[in-house]
């Protein structure tokens, strides 16, 4: 089986402002494959690169190196034009929904507006009943179709936006921390209407957020990205009890628990490595890892596969095939 | 007599509309104790912390009282300030917002003390060669070693209470949770109490001894961190605390929420602000607005309050 989207060697550099130091590179030699229907969770701290491979994917930014394949076909060297023709099939959901719709149109003009690039035939009726419909599967009342962004609620703009997205009924939608500017009794509602949707129309998806949590309960699979870099790719039922890469561990380790007895660690020193950038040589990890060794700090790992379809970018993980254990607190 | 003492304490906005973001809170705080406010987006949290620190926006006025060691901060001016200055540290959601960009942190930290207590301070909040960055720029730092400068630079002046607002939301998750235990730590080292103001309640779990849940301006339910999180009494507090997504849930299942959305500022209605989106409210909750009340250091705003254990 093909994959519907598949990435090889993706890399995006960004330039310096002024170009006096060296570019950026924010994503660095990424491959990954997304099957049709299937929601792949991307998770990394800020500056990792995740966001911007979301972009890539939609072209929004332009590639160093490597290809994207949809379908089979190569996507990223297709003229503006072309693209144009498969945009539809791909959409994206950003973090913010006050800054994803136009605050001079009503909600059901924006959700509608995809339509008129699309599907430049139709009629006006007709755009305003599959609007209204949009509306409709999202869970917004038929009253909100009227109402400008500012007169109603995150959840609700945020509802507006996977409408808008939904629209023209394509096979990928990339979502950027859909749920992150949102309040937590709100954000539950989005994930189970993303979850909802995906199933019901067997859309396939990419979900990046920095909340391992929300990602595992939405997605079969999990990647973590680690400065610019994908450090592992593993079935959420795998990734979870026995984390393969030590950076993994580390943002298990870290999601807080909320237990009545719930016991804090000492305050440790900042780590040295949280304000390098990747080394040029070696693991991009190296400076935080507590497993590091000499080899680590030359020799970059390569994504290794690994049981049960999981891929690792770790040289020392053939030590612990059972997964690394929780760090004692 | 607590620290902190905050009776009836209202803040209002005034302009086209005019907002009441805080409605009659009391709220004490004990010396060398922490207290987490816990609410969501607009509950108002911000705006009683920003009441207390005499920061709120020009078209805010804050009624009630707010007593520090026995004395009132509320309108008192230029006494009041000194007060603040002398015995309350603040610590903010944006590091970079607290520190000059344009001046090197050393001479930042040196303003309230000696250059000597700058770098034992630097030590104090565990940033590694403190010497070293005394000499930099905030921009050279990561945001997480920032936002330790940034509580250095809250403490240069041994406070006796530190004002902190979501002071990890922006960072990483990773850092986060060393930020945590480092304000935990301090406030053991330093005999320092603590007002914590934050939407997560993971942070506060490990971190407050009394947690009070804001809602609409008001606080709706406050107890002890152990009693509360094993069984909170306010059907909003429930509802929050089941709708934190946990990496311990099962693959799959929907995430709890709480329907609807919390009422826009401005647009309080008599009753029960919670009623609306409460599964167990009944036809009283609509007309009448439940009271505060506190009982054997537990107090809840509800007119039928969950078991304690019955969740």
């Amino acid at each position: 089986m093909s994959a519907l989207l598949e990435l090889r060697g993706v890399t995006v550099r960004y330039a310096s402002p002024g170009g006096r130091r060296l570019a950026v590179t924010a994503v660095d030699d990424a491959s990954f494959s997304l099957a049709a229907g299937e929601m792949l969770g991307l998770v990394g701290e800020s500056g990792c690169g995740k966001s911007t491979l979301g972009r890539a994917i939609l072209r929004l930014v332009p590639l160093a190196a490597g290809e994207i394949r949809w379908q089979g076909r190569r996507i990223d060297a297709l003229g503006r034009r072309e693209f144009r023709g498969l945009r539809r099939e791909l959409q994206l959901v950003f973090q913010d929904p006050h800054a994803s719709l136009d605050p001079r149109m009503t909600i059901i003009e924006s959700i509608g507006e995809p339509l008129r690039s699309f599907e430049p035939g139709m009629s006006g009726p007709e755009r305003d009943e599959r609007a209204a419909a949009s509306l409709h599967e999202v869970g917004l009342a038929a009253e909100l179709s009227e109402r400008y962004p500012h007169q109603a609620s995150g959840g609700q703009l945020q509802r507006a936006v996977i409408a808008r997205a939904l629209i023209c009924k394509p096979q990928l939608i990339v979502c950027d921390e859909p749920v992150s500017a949102l309040d937590v009794s709100v954000q539950g509602q989005i994930v189970n209407l993303l979850s909802r949707i995906r199933r019901e129309r067997g859309l396939a998806g990419l979900f990046i957020s920095h909340n391992l949590a929300v990602v595992a309960g939405l997605c079969e699979r999990v990647m973590v990205m680690y400065l610019g870099r994908v450090v592992e790719i593993a079935p959420r039922v795998a990734l979870l009890p026995a984390p393969l890469h030590p950076y993994t561990r580390m943002l298990l380790d870290a999601v807080p628990r909320i237990a009545p007895q719930a016991r804090r660690p000492a305050a440790r020193a900042a780590a040295a490595g949280e304000r390098n950038p990747p080394p040029a040589v070696g693991c991009a990890f190296a400076a935080r890892c507590p497993h590091v060794l000499a080899r680590c700090r030359k020799e970059r790992p390569a994504l290794q596969p690994m049981r049960d379809g999981r891929l690792v970018a770790c040289h020392r993980a053939p030590e612990w095939p059972g997964g690394l254990p929780p760090a004692a607190g | 007599m607590a620290l902190l003492e905050i009776t009836g304490l209202t803040v209002d906005f005034s302009g086209s509309r005019a907002v009441r973001a805080v409605d009659h809170v009391d709220l004490s705080v004990e010396r060398e104790s922490c207290v987490a406010i816990v609410g969501e987006s607009g509950s108002g949290k911000s705006q009683l912390l920003l009441a207390c620190t005499g920061l709120l926006a020009a078209n805010g006025i804050a009624s009630g009282s707010v007593r520090f060691d026995g004395r009132e901060l509320l309108g008192a001016g230029d006494p009041a300030a000194r007060i603040r200055g002398r015995g309350i540290g603040f610590v903010f959601q944006d590091a970079s917002g607290s520190l000059t960009p344009h001046r090197r942190i050393g001479d930042q930290l040196a303003e309230m003390g000696t250059p000597a207590d700058a770098e034992r301070m630097l030590e104090r909040v565990r940033l590694p060669e403190a010497r070293r960055h005394l000499s930099e720029y905030p921009h050279e730092l990561s945001g997480g070693m920032r936002q330790r400068v940034a509580i250095a630079a809250a403490l240069m002046q041994r406070p006796q209470l530190l004002f902190a607002d979501e002071p990890t939301t922006a960072l990483d998750v990773t850092v986060q949770a060393e930020i945590v235990a480092l304000l935990g730590d301090l406030c053991g080292e330093l005999g320092m109490a603590m007002l914590l103001v934050t939407h997560d309640l993971g942070v506060v779990s490990g971190l407050a001894d009394r947690i009070a849940v804001m809602y609409a301006g008001r606080i709706v339910e406050s107890a002890g961190t152990v009693d509360f999180l094993s069984g909170p009494r306010h059907p909003y507090s429930a509802g929050l605390l089941a709708a934190v997504p946990s990496i311990d849930d099962p693959p799959g299942a929907e995430l709890r929420t709480i329907a609807g959305a919390p009422p826009r500022p401005g647009t309080i209605l008599p009753g029960c602000r919670f009623e609306p989106r409460c599964a167990s409210a009944q036809a009283h909750c609509r007309v009448e607005d439940p009271p505060f009340v506190e009982q054997g250091g537990a107090g809840i705003a509800c007119h039928y309050p969950l078991q304690r254990g019955g969740r």
